[in-house]
């Protein structure tokens, strides 16, 4: 990594790049012309510690959305108003075609973090948009000018408490797209599954239990409740008390359920207790003990159904590809974040 | 803050609002007739499953296969051929051992009533046991001509009621494979024996081709962009070029293949229903059927080809043997089981007009065939020329001398290419110049493809089609009245061919058809070799 003045390190990666892309591809045995073919700017910003890990996410981000990518982070070692930077490039043959992409990766001193907006905003590939993922330990000094320059937000609550997240949204006005609630959408999709062909139960909550791992980063509940009371009009008293849209009461109960085999923080079953058309309706949906990775899923009472599901696994480039491109849920999950985060203020 | 303000009413779900799949898939039962069939073990099952593994099926969920043969293990053959076929592997065990409790199969011939006893009391039993309610779907995956038959059984046996009002009322539904009849009056016979006991509502009319995101992503491109409508018509546009093609021969099928020909195996369906998509007038709405009446209108519009005009407006051919990829292969009458005198068509190719203010005067090519160069399914929109070719016919230089620099190059007009399979997208050509001294042009493509662009693996369509006729929704089935009017162009051409005795051309396998096919081309046009 080259460190400089931010303005010189900015006019050489520009040069760096143009020179990449005026040049031809030669993979093929005989010159020819490189093709761009760009979804968007993917901008990861992380702790240092976590570069490798933001080199992964951009290499696989390549094969399914091309683009641009950067990799930001500060470095309070380097001169205050000094960035280092690194320029990659590759290209692949596609139908003979080379599609070729690059990367940029960027460390700001202390002081040029104020300008990692303007940098940005140089080198982004016109037209498309700007996306900006916040990482493990995304350095706040970088984000009063990087967030404003996104078109889309990628956070992670698995990581980052939804009080922050929802600080966040403050600054910036973009949709935003959160990898846990991706990673969450099965236990939401199983809860929905209960009230299908009962809806008007949806009405007669009255007891919601999330049992969960423990020793999480952040408190997995608080993201499902935030889901849970904004789509039925529920306010949080308090972490264990809420009033449904009528005023009735809801208790809220959180169950510590250590697992073995199962990282922290990993929800391990929802109970709801209900009503339908005055008969009592108990819903549970719960890890498997031996196989965590399947869930029972249980109506007792004015429903009676059983089934199992697999949770299934999906890796953490398809979490991102999905946060990137399910914008159906971007108003749902922001009024999630929202109430999560006045559950979590109780 | 906002929340659905529909909690508790018994309206929709609001927890399922901003889910990839908001409208919910009611508990249901797939009947498969035919389940010992190739259809059911190489995209139905695989296809179901793959739904499954997107968790877009209900909780309650069954499938029974219907078949004559016996198959005392169907869970575990089906098992084998999901691992073989489907998209995503490997199998997912959970899922589908999820799946295949709610699996079952019902021997018998389906013309006998005992066989609707049998499956009637198999789908009592799943009923309780999966809460699979009285929604069913009834798969046609069998001949044309069993299709009435099995129709009639499930009536008999009231196992397909008529569809009652009211958002809780249970369905059933038919989803019928094509051929859809042989000509305009076996399609008439078969719609008219369906609707005998069953309404309109209830048929799902498959064409798989309509399940395919790229020709979905036609109307996208067409109605979802400002810049493309505009250009989509006789201003503009100098000719259209459909092309289906495929490498492959008969296949082992040449006794079927040679009762059915290209035509009724494929024109009368995929490729006019291209032909419908490309051309058909903006629908008032994403609806069923505001985008049904709208192909309708377009298949009317098309002037017929009757009597001696298929010998102008029309060429058949054979394919003799030849070489495709690399491999040497027999021609068509040399296939097993073809008729060595037949006259059987294995491309075709038309020349089509619409008579419609959009298009009227368009030339629109059309060919299809088998053993072709290579396997392609595309639309071209080539537009007309420049008025002035300002780049080409330059003045002469002030000194009298030519201006060898504006003189080269090439200016071929606009050719904008959607590409339906393989390597899915979208290409425009457009003229750029070449940098240097003067103004010499070149052509280049603007490429986008799918797979660059988005890469994840894309459903099939049998998937999206499945969960459609779960759901409701027939947008992208065909109509009785579209079938027809499909079957009301077709028939005349192939009357003509009988009567007119038209000639069958030949064309060697591996080559992009026969030399008489460019007759069919308005001077200057030419076919596109994709």
């Amino acid at each position: 990594m080259t460190a400089l003045p931010v303005g010189e390190a900015l006019a050489r990666i520009e040069a760096e790049l143009a020179s990449f892309w005026s040049s031809p591809d030669e993979q093929a045995g005989a010159p020819m012309t490189k093709v761009r073919s760009s979804t968007m700017s993917f901008v990861f910003t992380a702790a240092p510690s976590e570069i490798e890990h933001a080199r992964a996410t951009t290499d696989a981000l390549a094969d399914t959305h091309p683009g641009r990518a950067f990799v930001l982070t500060s470095d309070g070692r380097l001169a205050p108003w000094e960035v280092s930077y690194d320029v990659r490039a590759a290209c692949r043959l596609d139908g003979g075609t080379p599609i070729c992409f690059d990367w940029i990766e960027m460390t700001f001193g202390a002081m040029a973090c104020e300008r990692a907006g303007s940098v940005v905003a140089a080198l982004v590939v016109p037209e498309v948009p700007v996306v900006v993922e916040l990482g493990r330990g995304a350095p706040r000094a970088l984000l009063p000018t990087l967030l404003p320059r996104a078109d889309r937000l990628i956070v992670d609550s698995a990581h980052t408490s939804v009080a922050r997240i929802a600080e966040m949204l403050h600054m910036s006005t973009a949709p935003v797209g959160d990898r846990q609630f991706v990673r969450t959408y099965q236990w939401r999709e199983l809860v929905a599954r209960f009230f299908d062909d009962a809806r008007p139960s949806l009405g007669s909550i009255r007891e919601v239990t999330v049992g969960r791992t423990p020793g999480g980063a952040t408190e997995p509940a608080a993201l499902f409740l935030g889901w849970l009371g904004s789509r039925l009009g529920w306010g949080f008293e308090a972490r264990d008390r809420a009033r449904d849209r009528h005023g009735e009461p809801v208790r809220i109960t959180l169950r510590d359920d250590p697992r073995e085999g199962l990282a922290p923080g990993q929800i391990t079953g929802v109970w709801i207790e209900a009503s339908l058309e005055g008969e009592p309706l108990s819903l549970a949906c719960v890890r498997d003990r031996e196989n965590p990775k399947q869930v029972a899923w249980t109506r007792r009472g004015a429903r009676v159904t059983s089934h199992e599901h697999a949770l299934g696994h999906r890796d953490e480039a398809w979490v991102l590809v999905k946060a990137l491109d399910a914008t159906e849920g971007d108003r749902v999950l922001r009024d999630a974040l929202v109430l999560a985060a006045q559950w979590s203020e109780r | 803050m906002s929340f659905s303000e529909n909690v508790g009413s018994g309206e929709e779900n609001p927890l399922r609002e901003g889910m990839p799949d908001e409208r919910t898939v009611r508990p249901a039962t797939v009947v498969i007739f035919g389940a010992s069939g190739d259809l059911t073990r190489r995209k139905l099952l695989p296809a179901i499953y793959n739904l499954a593994l997107s968790r877009l099926l209900p909780g309650g969920f069954a499938v029974v296969g219907v078949a004559r043969r016996p198959k005392p293990e169907f869970g575990r053959e089906m098992r084998e051929a999901v691992a073989k076929y489907s998209r995503r592997k490997p199998l997912d065990e959970a899922t589908w051992s999820e799946l295949e409790k709610g699996m079952a199969y019902v021997q018998g011939d389906f013309n006998d009533p005992a066989t609707y006893a049998r499956l009637a009391a198999e789908l009592g039993r799943l009923e309780v046991e999966r809460g699979t309610g009285q929604n069913r779907v009834f798969y046609m995956a069998v001949g044309p001509t069993e299709v009435p038959m099995i129709v009639r059984g499930l009536c008999d046996a009231k196992l397909v009621v008529r569809p009652a009002d009211g958002p809780d009322a249970s369905y059933q539904r038919v989803v019928v494979e094509k051929p859809f009849g042989e000509d305009l009056a076996s399609a008439r016979a078969l719609n008219k024996e369906l609707l005998a006991c069953v309404d309109e509502r209830q048929i799902y009319r498959i064409d798989h081709y309509l399940g395919k995101e790229t020709v979905q992503n036609l109307l996208v491109f067409r109605f979802g962009n400002t810049i493309f409508e505009p250009l989509w018509s006789r201003q503009h546009v100098s000719h259209v070029q459909i092309t289906v093609a495929e490498e492959l021969g008969v296949e082992g099928r040449g006794k079927f293949y040679d009762q059915t020909g290209i035509t009724r195996d494929i024109v009368q369906n995929h490729a006019l229903q291209l032909l419908t998509m490309v051309t058909m007038e903006p629908p008032s709405s994403w609806d069923a059927d505001a985008v049904r009446d709208e192909k309708v209108k377009v298949l009317r519009a098309l002037r017929p080809i009757r009597g001696r005009e298929v010998l102008e407006k029309t060429v058949r051919a054979q394919y003799t043997a030849g070489t495709v990829r690399g491999d040497r292969v027999p021609g068509y009458r040399e296939e097993p089981d073809v008729d060595p005198n037949s006259k059987t068509e294995t491309y075709v190719a038309m020349s089509l007009r619409i008579d419609s203010f959009r298009w009227g005067g368009v030339p629109f090519y059309l060919r299809s065939g088998k053993r072709l160069a290579k396997r392609v399914a595309e639309v071209a929109l080539h537009f007309k020329p420049l008025p002035h070719r300002l780049f080409r016919d330059a003045p002469q230089a002030m000194d009298g001398g030519p201006p060898p620099s504006v003189r080269r190059g090439e200016d071929e007009p606009n050719v904008l290419v959607l590409r339906i399979q393989p390597d899915e997208g979208i290409a425009l050509r457009f003229a750029t110049k070449v940098p240097g001294g003067g103004m010499t042009m070149r052509n280049v493509a603007m490429d986008f493809r799918y797979g660059t662009a988005f890469g994840s693996s894309t459903p099939e369509a049998y998937e999206r089609l499945i969960l459609d006729a779960m759901r409701g929704d027939a947008t992208l089935f065909t109509r009785a009245d579209e079938v027809e009017a499909q079957w009301g162009f077709i028939d005349p051409i192939l009357a003509g061919w009988r009567d007119q005795d038209a000639p069958v051309a030949t064309y060697e396998a591996g080559s992009w058809g026969p030399r008489e096919a460019d007759r069919l081309l308005v001077p200057g046009d030419k076919w596109r070799k994709p």
